[in-house]
């Protein structure tokens, strides 16, 4: 039996929007070609910086001020996902990395051309990778499975039958506001609550126990090293404070309601070796106390 | 011996059938009086007139596993395609337990409304409301 510390937690986060998509229009004047950079009509904070967003016209036509060596097959189409900047003025650039979408610079930039109509356009906020949640300190979710009460005359002890699953919590991050290209600082989650058009809403994984953790003391089996287990739900930001101490830490906290099924998952890993269909592992001619392993991604 | 009665005593009984799954039930007795005061008179004076019985139970819409559905059957009184025929009544016994004594009371009366539902986060349930017709069959309170 091992013991465990909260330091092998973990909070990762997808960013999506669970409540649909902003039309708008491209004016010719909203492209600049020379600067990459375009706009639409969105309010402030409808999209945030490192966004994966899918972009498609609404009357069939192709998305023509997006080059077509901004595109994966090389010609341009009605749609198209990218990662997006997006300036103090609202203008935004379309990069083909998350990582370059958030220094707004001119690698991975996408290269866009002038039109000379106006394009009706979709922007959908799609769902893109994992990324780890910086300087969580703390984090708290609760899960609570309603009862209704069935007791009916006659009877001596009351009986309840089970409802609906809801779950709630809260976590505590030291504040930042850089992105460092893998990992999502408590200001992304700030900046959600305010997002007004789409909702605040994320997909969440908060671990309880992260790959390659091991118990704070206690016994175990090395076999579990390479296990995780966490729960995964869409969850609604639904409040964030920053506290401001003149001797301690600036940090925020978030508090969020899960959206749909909450799911306790866990992820007994086979040390990375390729198994039989039996279970077993397939060992190698040349060792035969070694075996196969699969390539690392 | 002291005795409170709670809901764990009570009991409903249709057609003198306990029925499964009752969550509540009332019943309102009122009598009708009539002013029989006149000019000269210094007090209100009354005779008695009509007594009326009504009341509502809650049946939790529940089958016990072989069919049997003691909601449903109660809100057939109403929820039915033919019209409701003035033999459509039902024996109503809403019964309070003592050990081995029952406290009935007795009546025979119509379903006059019903209400089904479904709702999230609750159980369905049926809703009935009668009023009696004609005396009390039984009073043993």
């Amino acid at each position: 039996m091992g013991v465990y510390l909260g330091n092998a937690g973990q909070v990762e986060l997808v960013r999506k929007s669970l409540e649909g998509d902003k039309e708008s229009v491209v004016n010719p004047s909203d492209v600049n070609s020379s600067a990459n950079r375009f706009s639409f009509d969105f309010d402030e904070g409808f999209l945030i910086t490192g966004d994966f967003v899918e972009l498609s016209t609404t009357d069939g036509t192709d998305l023509d001020f997006v080059d077509a060596s901004g595109w994966g097959v090389g010609a341009v189409q009605t749609s198209g996902n990218w990662y997006i900047f997006v300036d103090q003025l609202g203008g935004i650039k379309l990069y083909d990395n998350f990582a370059d979408s958030l220094d707004g610079g001119t690698s991975g930039l996408v290269s866009l051309n002038t039109i000379a109509r106006d394009i009706p356009i979709r922007a959908r906020i799609r769902d893109a990778d994992y990324r780890v949640l910086a300087a969580v300190s703390e984090y708290e979710l609760n899960t609570n499975r309603e009862v209704v009460d069935i007791t009916t005359l006659s009877d001596e002890h009351r009986q309840q039958y089970s409802s609906l699953i809801s779950g709630s919590g809260n976590l505590v991050a030291h504040w930042d506001y850089v992105n460092e290209g893998t990992r999502e600082p408590v200001h992304y989650l700030m900046q959600l609550i305010l997002r007004t058009e789409i909702g605040s809403s994320f997909r969440g994984k908060f671990y309880v126990k992260t790959e390659n953790a091991t118990p704070a003391a206690g016994s175990y089996n090395q076999a579990q090293v390479n296990d995780s287990l966490w729960w995964e739900f869409d969850a609604i930001v639904t409040g964030s404070a920053v506290s401001f101490s003149s001797s301690d830490l600036i940090t925020g906290r978030i508090e969020f309601v899960a959206t749909g099924p909450i799911r306790l998952k866990a992820q007994v890993a086979p040390g990375d070796k390729m198994l039989q269909e039996s279970g077993d592992e397939i060992l190698l001619d040349q060792d035969a106390t070694s075996s196969l392993l699969l390539e690392a991604t | 011996m002291a005795k409170v009665y709670t809901g764990r005593d009570g009991r409903l009984l249709i057609g003198g059938t306990e029925q499964l799954k009752v969550t509540n039930w009332s019943l309102t007795g009122a009598l009708e009086v009539l002013e029989t005061t006149t000019l000269g008179e210094y007090q209100r004076s009354y005779v008695p007139g009509v007594q009326e019985f009504s009341g509502s139970a809650s049946l939790l819409y529940y089958n016990n596993g072989s069919g049997r559905n003691d909601a449903a059957t109660a809100l057939k009184n109403i929820l039915k395609t033919g019209s409701v025929a003035d033999t459509d009544t039902v024996s109503l016994q809403l019964r309070l337990v003592e050990g081995n004594t029952n406290h009935d009371i007795s009546l025979t009366a119509y379903i006059t409304d019903v209400t089904y539902s479904a709702s999230v986060g609750e159980v369905s349930s049926a809703q009935i409301s009668f009023r009696a017709t004609g005396a009390l069959t039984g009073v043993t309170i």
